[in-house]
């Protein structure tokens, strides 16, 4: 028994060695290429949130790579870190609470801009037509104030803003267009359409009440609502249910990848394909061990879960296979909310 | 419930009015209310900081405590929001009790200690541990006690404060007062202000958005029916804003005001060996939080407490005294996010000391209330002091304690829980108290275990308050007093140390923002007309998460500050004192909170002209 326990540590031992050394190897990008990143919000209000990047082979872990890499950038991310952005070269990543957006050099980290002003509580952002359209919620007491900026990507100055009068959230640029989500925290149930070259808002489209989550998958945009999981084809602007949530559930975190789609509810991650629409009964991922889940992702076969725990010490990110395995999990930082893959 | 308790009280009331008739005629010696502060805290550590450590302190009361007791502050910048932490315990687990009212908030059970300003008050006292018999809500780690005293026969009196210094920050206060035989009348108006713009040390940034200002009137006034019979009227109108300080310039800037009053009438009677102490009060506050100082919208909160207490003590043969207490409260409140609800507490206490020889006392209070808005406990504490030696005296206290669930914890909308048990903590402390001619030193040891934490916590996609953790907290808290006289020279010396373990019970960890060591001394000396003070801080490391990383902390700091001031000779009955202050001496860069510096070294310039 213990020949074997001391085999197997070696073992483990060495292949944490070899890892080790591979990781040295950096691709020509830098240090941060082939992995992911974890957005930590941190602490409310502390300006403390950071990143984390995990390799894809998920043997390496760094914790505060943006202060690695700019030691001399004291005042850090800013405050409630809400999503990041890529564009080119570049990451743009989004402080909520500092109406910020820091520019870095997406495989170095390195510091290259920085987006202030005009900005109001921003949420999240997507490049189109060599802009970055970020939506802005602005006072959280109203959504008639919220507004879509318009941002030069040269000179890091917002150029125009779009007004919605109407919640803002998720945006994704597809086929030169930007869709929109009208809805926040569950309140709202509209989609727009907006063409980045006239930034007009082309189209508004009902999808549902409670709408809380898209996707966008070949031609087809994914929209869950309180009853449901709608589709509305991008071509033909037709609407259909794919499928009727029972009543009284609670899911979230819509993700449509390799065309199946995947939802979760508490710690319990479902999913089915597109092509046999059904709810299904049994969760392939049940996270007993994530309390909060705070952020969500599914990237080729794997399903990443960040689980925020109390809020006011390190979170965990759990990576499970789609069979239900879970392959690894790492403390990262306070509050992590989201995974971006760097490849 | 309630009709029952006005019935109690009407009834206590009305014999009170009767057996006052009878003793109407009687000449009892004066002793015009010993509160019930003073009387049943014999085995309890007590400090009461007097009027000219008031006049002399920086005009929030975050400032003197910090400086002068074992207490913790955690504070978002200077004059920010500052939450205290006493013997390891939260936010909402320190009484603040005006004149023997519990003023904590309504909405969240605590007090923020930027947000009172003491100018005219005329002593603050500090109570250390469980006092919930007494004090009611929160009186877990101890009670801060706003008091406010009156003297009779002094004739008209004037008191002027002016203090302006660094960062354009004034300290007015006036305080007119009167008094002849039967009246006594005080009435203080107090202003703080600041720009609170100060660099940060060692750095271009400095603080924005960091301004405030507040107002505050208190009026006081006793009227002496006959000797056995006192009217008391006090009552505090606050009204204060605060921009709350950014990190970064792009921040959206926001702002706080908040308005409260505290009134309260009190009627109080010694005849025979009775005393009795009837008292009404009204509370209201309110705030209104600006999420953008250039926008009119905000959240807001306002909430009114209706208060009666009696109280009845009767001094027994045998050195016994015996107190009965019941108290009635009503409190309503509504807000943005808090829909108009109220709760109805009614409460019994009995509290008995007896001094059974000059060295040995003992004391005991039970206390229950009735309410259904939760499942109240039964409270109780006992206590001994015993002075073994001429210098030596040893006291033992135990108590349980609680705080209830808040109109926030209950009524939030979407996630209020109506169902919460109220936290509570047992605790016992053992305290040695030596004394010799100039110098007193008291060092005790405590250990408070407290349930039913109420905590907000992360469920699906909203928070939502449960009794979660169980902490426990325990330590040693010493003070030493020196005075010594000599010629012309006088030295004056108060010095405290704090040791305090506050640990979640679940992951053993600290709480975060609870130091470990505070120390605090302030050295007087006193020559001719001059008087020197310098008053020295040391806050030990705190953690900043809850897993306790010793990379995530706020380091210790030392902090000192000097004070010169200068008599100016006078006519009798009038003095004129000329002072200048210099606040973090050394120019130390801290924070108490990640990211919300403090000033470095700074100045203030004022006058104390009494006539």
């Amino acid at each position: 028994m213990k020949k074997i326990v001391f085999a197997s540590l070696l073992s483990v031992l060495f292949l944490a060695a070899c890892s080790d050394d591979n990781s040295k190897v950096e691709s020509d990008l830098g240090m941060y290429d082939n992995g992911f990143f974890v957005l930590n919000e941190g602490s409310f209000s502390a300006g403390d949130g950071s990143l984390s990047f995990v390799s894809n082979d998920l043997e390496t872990v760094e914790h505060e790579i943006y202060f690695a890499a700019n030691p001399t950038k004291s005042l850090g991310l800013g405050s409630v870190l809400q999503s990041v952005f890529f564009y080119g070269e570049n990451a743009y990543i989004i402080s909520n609470v500092s109406n910020l957006i820091t520019v870095v050099n997406r495989f170095s980290f390195e510091f290259v801009g920085e987006i202030v002003g005009d900005l109001n509580a921003p949420r999240y952002g997507a490049v189109a037509n060599g802009k970055a359209f970020v939506t802005n919620q602005a006072s959280w007491q109203t959504s008639d104030d919220d507004f879509i900026a318009v941002i030069n990507l040269e000179t890091l100055e917002v150029e125009k803003t779009i007004q919605t009068h109407a919640a803002v959230e998720y945006i994704l640029e597809k086929n030169g267009k930007l869709y929109v989500q009208n809805a926040s925290f569950s309140v709202g149930s509209e989609i727009s359409v907006i063409n980045p070259q006239t930034s007009a808002v082309e189209e508004t489209i009902e999808m549902g009440a409670a709408l809380n989550g898209i996707d966008i998958e070949n031609n087809t945009l994914y929209a869950m609502v309180s009853s449901g999981i709608k589709t509305m084809d991008l071509g033909t602007k037709e609407i259909s249910n794919l499928v009727d949530f029972p009543d009284d559930s609670v899911f979230a975190n819509l993700e449509v990848e390799n065309n199946r789609i995947y939802y979760t509810g508490g710690n319990k991650v479902f999913s089915f394909e597109i092509n046999a629409p059904e709810i299904p009964l049994t969760p392939i991922i049940e996270a007993n061990d994530v309390s909060v889940l705070y952020g969500f992702a599914v990237e080729g076969t794997k399903i990443y879960m960040a689980d925020a725990g109390d809020f006011t010490s390190k979170g965990h990110i759990y990576i499970y296979d789609n069979s239900g395995s879970k392959l690894k999990e790492f403390p990262v930082g306070v509050a992590p909310n989201g995974f971006y893959f760097n490849d | 419930m309630k009709t029952i308790f006005l019935f109690l009280l009407g009834v206590l009331f009305s014999g009170a009015m009767n057996a006052q008739k009878d003793s109407i005629n009687k000449l009892n010696p004066v002793i015009l209310h010993t509160s019930i502060l003073e009387t049943f805290s014999d085995t309890q550590h007590v400090r009461v900081l007097g009027d000219s450590l008031i006049e002399n302190a920086e005009p929030l009361l975050t400032d003197i405590l910090k400086y002068q007791t074992p207490i913790y502050f955690k504070e978002n910048g200077l004059g920010m929001v500052s939450s205290v932490s006493f013997r390891g315990t939260t936010a909402s687990q320190t009484a603040v009790v005006w004149n023997g009212i519990n003023v904590n908030s309504k909405f969240n059970g605590q007090t923020d200690f930027n947000s009172i300003n003491i100018g005219g008050f005329d002593e603050i006292s500090i109570r250390s541990g469980g006092g919930s018999v007494l004090f009611g809500s929160g009186a877990i780690g101890g009670s801060v006690h706003l008091n406010n005293t009156f003297q009779f026969e002094k004739g008209w009196q004037n008191k002027l404060k002016f203090g302006y210094g660094s960062f354009n920050s004034l300290d007015v206060r006036y305080g007119l007062s009167y008094s002849n035989e039967k009246t006594s009348v005080h009435v203080n108006a107090a202003r703080a202000s600041s720009d609170n713009d100060y660099p940060y040390v060692k750095s271009k940034r400095e603080n924005l958005n960091g301004q405030y200002y507040n107002n505050n009137l208190k009026a006081d006034f006793a009227y002496k029916f006959n000797q056995n019979n006192l009217l008391e009227i006090h009552t505090s109108v606050f009204d204060g804003e605060r921009h709350f300080s950014l990190i970064r310039p792009s921040e959206t800037p926001t702002k706080y005001r908040d308005f409260h009053t505290w009134n309260l009438i009190a009627w109080e009677s010694d005849f025979d060996n009775f005393s009795s102490e009837l008292k009404f009060a009204y509370l209201n506050e309110e705030f209104n939080y600006y999420p953008n100082t250039e926008e009119e919208s905000h959240t807001y909160g306002k909430a009114e407490t209706f208060l009666g207490k009696y109280g009845l003590g009767v001094n027994l043969e045998n050195g016994m005294e015996l107190h009965g207490l019941l108290d009635y409260s009503y409190a309503k409140g509504v807000g943005s996010s808090v829909a108009g609800n109220s709760q109805k507490i009614g409460s019994a206490a009995i509290l008995m000391k007896q001094k059974l020889s000059e060295r040995f006392l003992y004391e005991i209070g039970a206390k229950k209330e009735f309410t259904q808005d939760y499942k109240s406990p039964f409270l109780y504490s006992a206590g001994a002091s015993f002075e073994v030696f001429n210098f030596y005296t040893l006291k033992l206290n135990i108590s349980k304690n609680y705080r209830i669930p808040t109109l926030n914890d209950m009524f939030w909308e979407k996630s209020g829980n109506t169902n919460l048990k109220p936290e509570t903590s047992h605790q016992v402390e053992l305290g040695n108290y030596f004394r010799r001619k100039n110098v007193r030193f008291s060092i005790t040891a405590f250990f408070i275990e407290i349930r039913d934490m109420i905590q907000w916590v992360p469920s699906t996609a909203i928070w939502e308050p449960s009794n979660v953790d169980q902490v426990q907290t325990y330590g040693v808290e010493s003070n030493f007093d020196y005075h010594k006289k000599f010629g012309n020279h006088r030295l004056s010396f108060h010095a405290t140390y704090s040791y305090t373990v506050s640990e979640d019970k679940e992951t053993g960890k600290q709480l975060i923002y609870v130091p470990f060591h505070k120390a605090t001394t302030s050295l007087g000396y006193d020559f001719k007309r001059w008087n020197l003070n310098y008053n020295f801080l040391f806050t030990g490391e705190v953690f900043t998460r809850s897993d306790n990383d010793p990379r995530d902390i706020i380091e210790k700091y030392s902090l000192s500050n000097i004070q010169i001031t200068y008599s100016y000779p006078l006519k009798k009955g009038k003095s004129l004192n000329i002072g200048s202050k210099v606040r973090n001496l050394f120019n130390k860069n801290y924070e108490s909170v990640e990211n919300r510096f403090m000033p470095g070294i700074n100045y203030k310039l004022f006058v104390i002209f009494k006539f």
